[in-house]
């Protein structure tokens, strides 16, 4: 069985496209407003 | 009219004290007792300890609203419950020492028709030699005067990098059975985020120490999401992450001791180990707060109403089975003491019925077993459903049905901060909808709803985590229609 420093070592690091899309303002404003939405309706669901 | 004291002023106190005046209005008296004069939004601490936001922007002072809201309040200590009264009076009673400068040291007895303890943890550094700031070698993100002290620890970390010199920075847990460790593991990374901002990280070594048997356990057994049509356990998930920022781990571990340079732990897989740091933020592990009980002739059944840990005993099923065995069934539904109907323990004050990640021992027998995490949105909901039947039972008598906050139904949302910018900032937003799983429901996916649990990393999550922080102040300070913010 592999360490956990090892498969730190060897897991996927994100895709050069992927990153760019974690940083960029208008797809996460557009993700800001999924994820608030989709906790909103969570929490309204078990209130 | 009926008195409800509630215990704590943090996320279920508070909670369950402002729904109860919402409801009872001024007919009914609601009474809060908690030893800080100042309310304070924990998980913004983790920005605080990284020198990103100023300990004033996570508190404010409570006696304002109370006053506003006509709730009464008394900056004090709970000491013991006397759920049957004593020789006076019937009624029950807590007895309390005051905290506040003008009344220090003063005790009172104060009666109740109902009680909700939610009196939180007590950090118990004490439990590993050297763990913690006062005392110990460690610093702590765990109060607002803790995250101020990690700041400046870790500022000289950065003052020493710049200088050329190399730094260990070791973040994690204090003990095998501490809780929590989405907050150490937020502050691991924005260490990290913290070190690239200031262009000192290729001279930093970062590793995070942990109890969980793989990353992104969390204590709660961890998680399964769904990832473009692909199934990603969060152990993958976190170790791409740590991958990516260059985090080292130790995992399936405990500390056994701490001098001023080197943390001794203990693992699971690999026996005893040992650490260098020039810099460490280990959180402590959780007990109950010690509150005594007595019965009305004075004797001690402190032991009929917690838990040898200091928990609260609320309706779960504490029967002594193996691991294996244990159900999302034996989890509590409405939190109210089985001795007492009308006191109920709430937030991390109940005393959970078992561990959710499977318990180990190291070959020396050192317990590595982390907590069941009750965090902010289940502790929120617990304080509001406690109140709700408070006012229920108030209004239609006994035989009200009480409501219910089973946290193998309930949701919760965690939004780990991984870097605290506003452009280069980002977070792990995860969801996880049961918190304690439920294995007989959702066999496959790790006893969860893949459809409510997911994870997501990006600036999305830090401004959401932003946006959370000045909600829950909002609501908290009780401004107009803060009851349309769900908990
Ligand atoms: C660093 C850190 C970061 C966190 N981040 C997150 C996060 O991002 N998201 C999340 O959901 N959760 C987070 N949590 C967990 C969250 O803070 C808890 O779930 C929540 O605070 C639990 O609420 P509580 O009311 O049970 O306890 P607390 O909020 O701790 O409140 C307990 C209250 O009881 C009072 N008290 C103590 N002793 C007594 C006594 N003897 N008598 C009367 N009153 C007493 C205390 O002063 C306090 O007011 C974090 C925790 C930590 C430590």
């Amino acid at each position: 069985m592999s360490t956990i420093d090892e498969r730190i070592q060897a897991a996927p690091l994100p895709s050069e496209r992927e990153r760019r899309r974690r940083n960029n303002p208008i797809i996460q404003f557009v993700r800001f407003v999924a994820l608030s939405w989709g906790i909103f309706r969570l929490a309204h669901k078990h209130d | 009219m009926a008195r409800i004291v509630i215990l704590g002023a943090g996320v279920a106190g508070h909670t369950a004290a402002l729904h109860a005046k919402r409801k009872l209005g001024a007919d009914h008296e609601v009474v809060v007792v908690s030893p800080n004069s100042k309310w304070n939004w924990i998980p913004s601490n983790i920005w605080v300890g990284v020198g990103r936001m100023p300990a004033e922007k996570v508190v404010f002072p409570l006696a304002p609203i109370y006053r506003r809201k006509h709730i009464e309040f008394h900056q004090a200590l709970a000491t013991a419950i006397r759920p049957d009264g004593d020789a006076e009076d019937a009624r029950g009673a807590v007895d309390i020492r005051y905290t506040d400068p003008k009344r220090s040291g003063q005790t009172a007895r104060l009666r109740y028709d109902y009680l909700i303890n939610a009196t939180g943890p007590k950090l118990r550094f004490e439990a590993t030699p050297g763990l913690g700031p006062d005392g110990g070698h460690t610093a702590s993100v765990c109060t607002p005067g803790h995250a101020v002290d990690a700041a400046a620890q870790l500022d000289d970390v950065i003052a020493r990098l710049r200088a050329g010199q190399r730094q260990t920075v070791v973040v994690g847990i204090g003990h095998g059975t501490c809780t929590c460790e989405g907050a150490a593991f937020e502050y691991a990374l924005n260490v990290d985020h913290e070190l690239r901002e200031a262009g000192v990280r290729d001279r930093a070594e970062v590793v995070y120490l942990s109890n969980e048997p793989e990353l992104g356990d969390f204590g709660v057994g961890g998680m399964v999401f769904e990832e473009k049509g692909r199934r990603v356990t969060s152990s993958e998930w976190m170790e791409s992450l740590f991958h990516e920022r260059d985090v080292r781990a130790i995992t399936h571990a405990a500390p056994t001791e701490i001098t001023d340079r080197v943390i001794h732990y203990d693992s699971v897989a690999d026996g005893p180990g040992s650490i260098e740091y020039d810099f460490a933020m280990l959180l402590p592990p959780f007990g109950g707060v010690g509150l005594e009980a007595y019965d009305r002739d004075g004797n001690d059944i402190t032991s009929e109403l917690f838990a040898p840990s200091g928990f609260m005993l609320v309706d779960a099923d504490y029967g002594d089975k193996p691991f294996d065995e244990w159900r999302a069934a034996d989890w509590p539904r409405t939190y109210r003491s089985p001795r007492n109907p009308n006191i109920f323990g709430v937030g991390i004050a109940f005393a959970p019925p078992h561990a959710i990640t499977r318990p180990a021992r190291t070959a020396a027998g050192v317990v590595v077993a982390p907590a069941p995490p009750r965090t902010g949105m289940p502790s929120g909901m617990m304080g509001k459903i406690a109140a709700f039947t408070i006012v229920d039972l108030i209004r239609q008598g006994g035989d009200a049905r009480p409501h219910e906050a089973p946290m193998p139904e309930l949701a919760a949302a965690c939004i780990a901060s991984t870097g605290a910018h506003m452009l280069r900032g980002s977070a792990a937003t995860m969801t996880m909808s049961p918190v304690v799983p439920d294995y007989q429901r959702y066999p496959d996916t790790a006893g969860r709803d893949i459809a409510e649990t997911r994870g997501e990393i990006g600036l999305a999550g830090h401004w959401l985590k932003r946006m959370l922080h000045t909600a829950f102040i909002y609501k908290a300070k009780a401004l107009p229609f803060w009851y349309l913010i769900p908990e």
